[in-house]
């Protein structure tokens, strides 16, 4: 039994150690636990061709569809980058305020959250970290800042993906599974808001920004509830941010904070530069109406049957009629990429795209676009063969046996460790969804809880997974620091992670 | 790494992703028509993309 656990666990840590020792990109070292899981799944497990074929072929269409979002999502950015919305958007937040600790916590927590709402993938912290430093702050603080403000909003960020890749793999119903997630995730916005002051000033900074943070915080995470109780997963994390910003914006009117020399914000100006955002907003709430949803999901789809398997030990995958469906017209990165087109049309209107922006925008996407494909494909289809050759059972089963009834307290951690590991929060679902599940199913407790706390485990993540600390570092004059970043922000992943542990713990103990 | 190294590195990615990205379909349309021969060359395929990978990634 232990031999076999040690194997299951292979793939796991041999990604791991590649990513953290010799720091291989999460794409060769994903393809290098491929093989190990191959492997593993032939020799040991009794997986046979059928099974193993069948497997990565579910991982591909499973890839396939976060891929889809993540070429959308940058897609979005590009656009909004080279028009220059986005440096009209920043140059407005620098002139709101004059408040300094007031600037920090609009841009590095509530912008950097709406940002991940929308385009995710390290873009956050690639545009917020430069603003940072722009107003002040340090390189090495602005690039903790950034990772640390925008942790909170990763699980519904990026259109939904790593949430969605969470109800994908583990099955459960998505509305049960946003509401938990988003009260866990709700603790961590309070935390990170906090966090971020404390950061930029230390105690002074926690106590001056304390009535402004508990306002924010608690109007962003209510926010994000409500939205994700309306099933609106895919703006949760958006419409939380802009509620954020709003809120830092009607606050910088009030005599405490008003500025009273510098740049006035052009309104008008500001609102096209906005546009693409806007258009996003509108379509993804127009389609998460049902009357509009139903018809147009069932328009054109995408997915391939799966018969059943089994390997010789005994583990069966039921048959699938429509595995990972990707409805056309409905898939977020669908959503994107018409927000994408009404925000080109309108900022062409006003002359802000220049000659060739088209062939540019999409030359960078794809050049953008490759590795972080190759590395979800990679570690997508590791994910499926150990699934569907009871190794991630078989982890379940021996950590379920070793932790016993406090296995709730580590769940989040498994989740900041995937995260570490593969560099996202969907990474991070992908490999330990399933595993949380069904942990959960052996110790009787509510499975729910338990995956709403990976995810938020996830998202911590985020703020010292090497691969977006690469990202903050290189934008902030503070590239080869990695580890100087990853060594500040640890202790408050850790802490935050407790903290959203003990919480998940106490919802085991209430939800049976 | 230079511009070449780059660009070469992106080019064995993109032939990485094509192999990954196709190798799995031949494995589902060779298990639905019977055909053991080509189950082995689409997995063959799929370890070939993901061998570049590793080795180029």
């Amino acid at each position: 039994m232990l031999e076999m656990w040690l194997l299951s666990l292979a793939p796991f840590a041999a990604l791991l150690f590649l990513m953290i020792v010799p720091k291989w990109s999460s794409a060769r070292a994903g393809a290098a636990s491929w093989f190990i899981a191959m492997i593993e799944a032939y020799a040991f497990f009794g997986a046979d061709v059928n099974l193993i074929g069948l497997a990565n072929c579910k991982g591909l269409l499973l890839g396939i569809y976060v891929s889809y979002l993540i070429w959308a999502g940058v897609l979005l950015y590009n656009l909004a980058d080279d028009t220059g919305a986005i440096a009209e958007m920043a140059a407005g937040f620098r002139a709101l305020t004059g408040d300094d600790l007031l600037q920090v916590l609009l841009v590095g927590w509530t912008f950097v959250s709406f940002l991940q709402g929308i385009a995710g993938f390290g873009v956050p912290v690639a545009v917020v970290g430069p603003m940072l430093t722009s107003l002040g702050v340090q390189p090495l603080a602005a690039a903790s800042i950034a990772l640390l403000g925008h942790a909170w909003a990763v699980t519904f960020g990026s259109m939904a993906t790593s949430f969605l890749t969470l109800v994908l793999v583990t099955g459960l119903s998505a509305p049960g599974l946003a509401q938990l997630s988003s009260v866990l995730l709700g603790i961590a916005c309070v935390a990170t808001g906090l966090s971020a002051s404390y950061m930029y000033g230390g105690t002074k900074a926690v106590v001056r920004g304390l009535p402004v943070v508990a306002a924010i915080g608690g109007a962003m995470s209510l926010t994000q509830y409500l939205l994700a109780a309306l099933r609106s997963y895919v703006i949760a994390s958006t419409g939380a941010g802009l509620v954020g910003c709003a809120m830092i914006g009607l606050m910088s009117r009030s005599q405490r904070f008003r500025r009273s020399d510098g740049p006035k914000v052009e309104g008008g100006r500001f609102l096209i530069a906005f546009s693409p955002y806007l258009a996003l907003m509108a379509i993804s709430i127009a389609v998460s109406a049902e009357f509009v949803s139903r018809p147009l999901s069932s328009a054109i789809s995408l997915s391939l049957p799966f018969p059943e398997t089994r390997t010789s030990l005994g583990w069966v995958n039921a048959a699938v009629k429509s595995y990972s469906a990707i409805s056309l017209l409905t898939h977020p990165g669908t959503l994107v990429l018409e927000a994408a087109l009404i925000g080109y049309l309108v900022l062409r209107g006003r002359s802000m795209t220049g000659n060739g922006i088209a062939g540019r925008i999409l030359g960078k996407t794809v050049s953008q676009c490759i590795s972080p494909t190759m590395a979800t494909l990679c570690m997508v289809m590791t994910s499926l063969v150990m699934n569907e050759s009871g190794m991630t059972y078989m982890l379940a089963e021996g950590a379920a046996e070793g932790a016993g009834a406090l296995y709730p307290i580590m769940s989040a951690f498994i989740g900041i460790l995937g995260c570490f590991a593969t560099g996202s929060n969907s990474g991070s679902n992908t490999m330990f969804g399933a595993f949380q599940r069904d942990t959960a199913r052996l110790l009787g407790v509510n499975e729910y809880v338990l995956c709403a706390s990976q995810t938020t485990g996830g998202a911590l993540g985020s703020m010292i997974a090497p691969a977006k600390v690469v990202v903050g570092t290189s934008v902030t004059k503070a590239a080869g620091r990695e580890g100087e970043v990853i060594h500040r922000n640890v202790r408050y992943c850790l802490a935050i992670g407790l903290v959203t542990s003990i919480v998940a713990w106490l919802m085991t103990l209430a939800l049976r | 790494m230079g511009k070449r190294g780059t660009g070469d590195r992106r080019k064995a990615l993109a032939l990485s992703l094509l192999l990954i990205a196709t190798g799995p379909f031949v494995i589902y349309y060779s298990i639905a028509s019977g055909s053991t021969f080509f189950i082995w060359a689409g997995l063959a395929e799929t370890a070939i993309g993901m061998l570049l990978a590793l080795l180029r990634g």
